[in-house]
């Protein structure tokens, strides 16, 4: 199993929303992560065929996708972000729903809704309507109806947005449980989302695929320049605004800050540390921008 | 096709239905309302609300002495009355109104009919359509009359199609389900045809509830009796190219009712897959609903060329009842073509247009695997 994106661009007007990106991913689970505005959403919504892009290919299995066409879509799962779905639908109507929208046969429809609902533990709230699930359940329901195709390629746009962090851990372990022989794709900004699941990350800054790899390799290619040190408030101060500071934590009357630079800070107290995936981040995001 | 799912969306929903109920009640109330204030009786015809106990029981009396089948002996006997009456006074007005004028129209039609077949001489479509005719059967009209113009329905069933349409498919774009459909393989389905076919099916349950409410009022408040009649019964039909009886008459303005109304929504589905912004749309489809109407009010006119107006506008099917008072058309070579026929094309033409235009893309693809797959199954056999 092989999806191949080749130098795929997409051009908006004269704002190129993706800039010849390019990468393959076979079974597993990735993470995208980027800023608001990396080309996220746009890369997800060329992958599950809604717009169409600029230029480049996308390659399923060898074949481009567009004469692919029914056949790839049928082996597609996605879950949108923030998405409300219908409110007066009851989940098991939805999904019945979803399973004709997907083709499913009648026959297996029963079957295909128990086992989803299983996956993502609602059983017991089939018969509930959409507006009475919390939100953490109407993100189950989300990846619910994205799994009832037995998809090969299964793509969660922000899948814990607006999530407390108990609906979060639960949504980790569900997609771990899902995520054997298949293709993952789980967009986001929040670094903790993929940093325990994803095989590998991909980080995406205005339009370009700037790393990929394991979390691993790219912890590894910072390990030299990740420092912390606890200070007093008032040197954390002054020493924040000379370096790229990716967490400052109070304890009690002091300061400890935790910087990314290529050299080891001059200020007394900075010991290396093992990097983190937002470490990563951070990194990515601020050498793009010279700071 | 599972066009429940559709209609579960956002017209089958508690408020939709309270709404519909709510505007049903209103309309019923209008009618209810004229029938008992109605605008002067003399220009209207009579009803019971609308005139004094004496005045009502002179007129029944002579109703019913003079309704059903028209013979020599009736006719005498209202010349008899007319002439003897002093020419003033509610007798008399009553009378001439609703007795002498429409008696002596029902009695003379057949020969004026004949007239007019005669002097057409060569006219293939007048000499088809109007040869033959006449009218047997006196009663009284104002019942039919009145359902036949009322409208105020219309603007109801124009207010259920925005509201249920519009949100139906703007939703959906706003709560991402949109790409969610049509990252599906079913997407042509569900996204395009079933969108279409569910404008459809609105626009035929409204069309055919407010229809049969309007029947039904009109039926217990005014009297719609003798609806086997031809509809020229009515003076105001005695062109009337239709030679059907009144409830005939009736549904065929109803199916022209409901062709005008699907049109529009199969053109308010492509406006609302094309304008993102909703309050865009929303001030697109309102002045789309206020020329269309404007178009349709050509069908007065007496230049021809204002007919295309009329033709393409698919609120003229909801004035058909008007346009048929007369023979409206125009000559292509040697053929007549009514005005109403022009409009039923024209309409098919918008429709079928405007529901593939999004789904022809969908179509090719569709055939294409599908051809692609019985090449696949083929090789592999």
């Amino acid at each position: 199993m092989l999806l191949e994106i080749d130098n795929v661009s997409k051009k908006y007007r004269n704002t190129k929303a993706l800039d010849q990106v390019s990468f393959g991913l076979e079974k597993g689970v990735y993470g995208v992560l980027g800023a608001n505005g990396a080309g996220k959403t746009t890369l997800v919504n060329i992958i599950i065929g809604v717009i169409p892009q600029t230029s480049g290919v996308i390659r399923y299995n060898g074949t481009d996708i567009r004469k692919l066409g029914k056949r790839y879509l049928a082996d597609i799962g996605y879950m949108p972000q923030n998405c409300r779905f219908y409110q007066n639908f009851t989940v098991s109507e939805f999904l019945g729903y979803m399973c004709r929208v997907k083709d499913i046969p009648v026959t297996e429809i029963g079957t295909r809704i128990e086992k989803a609902l299983h996956a993502v533990n609602l059983q017991d709230d089939a018969g509930k309507k959409i507006q009475e699930l919390s939100g953490g359940m109407r993100q189950r329901v989300g990846i619910a109806q994205a799994i009832l195709n037995d998809p090969m390629v299964l793509i969660l746009d922000e899948p814990t947005a607006g999530l407390d962090p108990a609906e979060r851990i639960r949504f980790r372990n569900i997609i771990s449980s899902i995520a054997k022989d298949r293709i993952v794709i789980i967009t986001t900004h929040i670094v903790s989302d993929i940093e325990f699941i994803a095989n590998q990350v991909m980080i995406f800054d205005s339009g370009h695929l700037k790393e990929k790899g394991t979390i691993a390799d790219l912890c590894g290619s910072i390990s030299d320049e990740v420092w912390e040190a606890s200070m007093p408030e008032k040197e954390a101060v002054s020493a924040s605004g000379h370096y790229l500071v990716s967490g400052m934590r109070r304890e009690n009357d002091k300061v400890t800050l935790r910087i990314i630079s290529s050299k080891k800070p001059s200020e007394e107290g900075f010991s290396r540390v093992t990097p983190h995936l937002e470490d990563v981040f951070l990194e990515v995001y601020s050498r793009e921008r010279g700071l | 096709m599972e066009l429940k799912y559709e209609l579960r969306k956002t017209f089958l929903r508690r408020y939709v239905i309270a709404l519909i109920v709510t505007l049903l009640l209103i309309n019923a109330g209008i009618i209810i309302y004229g029938y008992y204030h109605g605008s002067g009786w003399l220009s209207d015809g009579i009803t019971r609300p609308s005139v004094s106990s004496e005045e009502w029981k002179y007129y029944s009396a002579l109703m019913d002495k003079t309704k059903g089948r028209m013979t020599a002996g009736k006719a005498s006997y209202i010349m008899r009355l007319y002439s003897n009456s002093e020419h003033s006074g509610y007798k008399y007005a009553i009378l001439s109104t609703c007795f002498y004028k429409p008696y002596k129209y029902m009695a003379s039609y057949a020969g004026k009919n004949q007239k007019i077949v005669d002097r057409a001489s060569e006219d293939r479509y007048i000499k088809s359509h109007y040869v033959g005719r006449q009218l047997d059967t006196f009663f009284d009209t104002i019942g039919w009359k009145k359902l036949f113009s009322y409208d105020y329905s219309d603007i109801f069933i124009i207010a259920m199609l925005l509201l249920t349409i519009i949100p139906c498919i703007k939703i959906e774009e706003k709560s991402g389900m949109r790409d969610i459909l049509l990252s599906s393989s079913g997407r042509f389905r569900s996204y395009f045809l079933e969108k279409n076919l569910m404008a459809v099916c609105v626009s035929v349950i409204l069309v055919a509830t407010f229809s049969i409410e309007n029947f039904l009022v009109y039926s217990l408040t005014y009297g719609l009796k003798y609806m086997r009649c031809p509809v020229y019964s009515i003076e105001d039909y005695k062109y009337c190219p239709l030679d059907v009886s009144l409830i005939g008459f009736y549904l065929i303005t109803v199916a022209l009712r409901i062709l005008g109304f699907i049109s529009f929504s199969q053109i308010l589905v492509f406006l609302c897959r094309r304008i993102k912004n909703v309050y865009s749309l929303l001030i697109s489809a309102l002045a789309m609903v206020v020329i269309f109407i404007y178009m349709r009010g050509f069908w007065n006119c007496i230049d021809q060329r204002y007919n295309a107006f009329v033709v393409a506008s698919p609120f003229s099917g909801l004035v058909a009842v008007d346009i048929f008072k007369a023979l409206k058309g125009i000559y292509v070579g040697e053929y007549y073509i009514p005005l109403t026929s022009m409009y039923l094309i024209v309409q098919i033409v918008i429709m079928v247009s405007m529901g593939l235009c999004d789904s022809i893309p969908g179509l090719l693809a569709y055939f294409g695997e599908r051809k692609c797959s019985q090449k696949n199954r083929r090789s592999f056999l």
